[in-house]
């Protein structure tokens, strides 16, 4: 009496209609179709929420350019309806549907206060900054996090897990602005640590741009301030939960299993106790993203560092819609490209998530 | 004896709680000879999984061991003592030389790893590096488990059923051949068939492999079947010891009396079952004299006021101590049960 009767065998489909089911069931199409989804769902938004606000950018644009050049009416629409780059007096869905066409396309507009500068172009020369300053203080924030939650959850209860658990509420309960006034307030004019006004800038502009290693450290130095904000403002909070995580995987019987099989302790810490107790963790840290891009615009106006936040204060300010519409778009479809990758990520670290998949492959 | 592979020599484990002291094994002795089946039984709490984690050092922190010895003598080695193992030595006699099948089957196996890695794994740590060989005997044995080798070499855990699991952490607590493998009631999370192929793959194992068990289980009926001893535990202490055919014939202990009672019987048309009355007692805050008195219906004066000791039964039959001073009473007790039973028939 062998156990073969396998229930993963039976039913493969084939045919054409076949590899479409296995395609559609498929983990990885489920993961691309549900990003897009959210991203035509935020382009819908926001294209809504512009045409919804009070005080019709349009209206106020038009009456600015009145109000400057001394035209018409209908002079002044007809140059704002080019800055728009639509017909306002289309009918909406006429309006959508070539709004829709043109982001599918790549086209985001021009700049409503700038005239001339695409939307793309803009966010595309900042969006490097933010990515780099932000991905840099997520990655360090992630890995302390995980490693000094494991150490604390292992001695629990010494002085190492109490002075730990005390700085990392007291730093995850203080808002990443604060953080940033309190760094250059106390380190940069206090202390006297740098210069605050040096390290404007995403880099020293007089040294020119390579792989050299002045330039790297000149990147560096001045992403440095961002990044130590980044890191103190959401380390504590990736200590705490891997520790309570790590504390309840120690408890399971697997652990004691591996134990008693007379593994070795860092065998068991890595592949036992610390890829389980992650896996919460990596949900977490697709969701922190979305977090920390939207904190990062007061981070960056604070530090002037030239990323994604401070186009996205200036264009507030300026009220600028075309811009603040392209960058609403690409912080979420980079939120929703973070999200697939923990998703996959996720997927790798945990078997039990590919069972969809691993049904029809094996 | 010479052949004693496990000697547990007056161990006693306590568990330090908020509320004080947590006696959960008080003093026991047992011997374990070599290719014996040894089985613990006793309600739930009473220490039968805490003196097994305790054997193989694996308690929780806040378990002390207050005292006693685990004597154990390695294939052609000198006897050592298994409490005082540390580091390497500690590993390479967890597994090796004593392994152990856990209670919680479906949570024994790691989620995200396939079960070729904990093989792999396992033997590794044992300085096993042929893993070609390591793989050929984890095959034999997934056959002798009645298991499909190759599928469940590599699957991961949640591929597999509950007794395939259970299965599979059988294979594993003897793929370094040990002497000893500790069972923390093998049956107890699968339906009934499956029971049946456990309990015949056990025994398989136990005929070709030559190991000894110690097999805890709250089913006398198991117990019954594959034991060769029987020891009962009660809040701790270890009540009664002796061969399988004296534990179930001629009981010497109030609790073991029972258990057995407690047991429905295919000819017993005539009453409902007699479970014991009350619940196992609060172990920080013991009773006096012999533990289980407020439950037992034998009980008089004495066993209020003085705790019974272990003492042997039959001077020249089979091997039975028993601490329980009415012993003479609940025997004939038995007897008329079992007589009652035959006459039912």
């Amino acid at each position: 009496m062998t156990v073969s009767s396998s229930p993963l065998a039976s039913d493969s489909p084939r045919g054409l209609r076949g590899t479409l089911r296995r395609i559609i069931r498929s983990y990885a199409f489920r993961v691309i179709a549900q990003g897009l989804f959210t991203i035509w769902a935020v382009t819908t938004f926001t294209f809504i929420l512009i045409r919804q606000m009070p005080g019709n950018p349009i209206q106020i644009r038009i009456s600015q350019i009145i109000q400057a050049q001394n035209v018409t009416y209908e002079e002044a629409l007809a140059q704002a309806a080019g800055l728009f780059d639509f017909d306002p007096n289309a009918p909406l869905i006429v309006q959508y549907v070539d709004y829709v066409s043109k982001v599918v396309r790549g086209d985001l507009g021009e700049s409503i206060t700038s005239a001339g500068t695409p939307v793309l172009g803009q966010i595309m020369r900042f969006l490097p900054w933010t990515l780099f300053s932000i991905g840099l203080g997520l990655l360090f924030s992630f890995t302390i996090g995980i490693l000094v939650g494991i150490a604390m959850a292992y001695w629990r209860g010494s002085l190492f897990d109490n002075v730990m658990t005390i700085i990392a509420s007291i730093t995850f309960s203080i808002p990443n602005y604060l953080i940033a006034l309190l760094i250059i307030l106390v380190l940069g004019v206090q202390l006297q640590l740098f210069s605050v006004g040096q390290l404007r800038g995403a880099v020293d502009t007089d040294i020119p741009p390579g792989f050299t290693p002045e330039y790297i450290g000149s990147l560096l130095e001045h992403a440095f301030l961002p990044v130590v904000t980044y890191i103190s403002a959401t380390v504590g909070g990736w200590m705490l939960t891997m520790k309570s995580s790590t504390l309840s995987t120690l408890g399971e019987e697997y652990v004691t299993a591996a134990r008693a099989r007379g593994l070795r302790s860092w065998r068991i810490l890595t592949a036992y106790v610390g890829r389980n107790a992650m896996l919460p963790l990596v949900t977490q840290l697709a969701v922190s993203i979305g977090f920390v891009i939207g904190g990062s615009v007061i981070i960056e106006v604070i530090f002037v560092y030239p990323g994604l936040g401070g186009l996205l204060s200036a264009a507030i300010a300026n009220r600028d819609y075309t811009t603040m519409q392209g960058v609403f778009l690409i912080i979420a479809f980079a939120v929703v490209v973070a999200n697939t990758l923990a998703d996959v990520l996720y997927g790798i670290l945990d078997p039990r998530i590919r069972i969809g998949e691993e049904k029809r492959t094996r | 004896m010479s052949d004693i592979v496990l000697s547990v020599q007056g161990l006693s484990i306590s568990y330090l709680t908020a509320r004080g002291r947590l006696r959960a094994v008080n003093g026991v002795s047992f011997d374990l000879h070599q290719g014996e089946t040894l089985a613990l039984i006793g309600e739930s709490g009473c220490g039968k999984s805490t003196l097994n984690l305790g054997v193989m050092q694996l308690l929780p922190r806040t378990a002390l061991v207050d005292a006693g010895k685990v004597i154990y003598t390695p294939r052609g080695g000198q006897p050592i003592d298994a409490l005082k193992l540390k580091g390497s030595a500690l590993r390479r006699f967890r597994w090796a030389e004593c392994s152990m099948v856990f209670q919680a089957a479906l949570n024994s196996l790691n989620p995200v790893i396939r079960v070729r890695d904990m093989v792999y794994d396992t033997a590794r740590a044992h300085g096993e590096n042929d893993m070609r060989r390591i793989k050929a005997r984890a095959l034999e044995l997934f056959k002798m488990v009645r298991l499909d080798p190759d599928r469940v070499f590599d699957a991961y855990p949640h591929q597999l059923s509950g007794g395939m699991r259970q299965r599979v952490l059988i294979a594993l607590s003897v793929l370094l051949n040990p002497q000893v493998v500790l069972l923390d009631e093998p049956t107890t999370a699968v339906d009934i068939l499956t029971q049946r192929t456990i309990i015949d793959v056990l025994k398989t194992l136990r005929r070709e492999l030559g190991i000894s068990l110690i097999f805890i289980s709250h089913d006398l009926s198991i117990a019954a079947e594959m034991a060769d001893t029987v020891a009962t535990m009660y809040a701790g202490d270890l009540v009664e010891i002796g061969t399988v055919n004296e534990m179930f014939y001629r009981p010497a202990h109030a609790y073991t009396l029972g258990l057995l009672n407690a047991v429905p019987r295919l000819s017993a048309d005539r009453e409902a079952l007699n479970s014991i009355p009350g619940s196992p007692p609060d172990m920080i805050d013991a009773p006096s004299g012999c533990k289980f008195h407020p439950r037992c219906s034998f009980a008089t004066e004495i066993c209020q006021t003085s705790v019974p000791k272990l003492e042997v039964l039959n001077r020249d039959g089979a091997a039975h101590w028993a601490a329980c001073h009415h012993s003479d009473q609940v025997r004939l007790s038995a007897q008329e049960v079992l007589a009652d039973d035959h006459a039912a028939d």
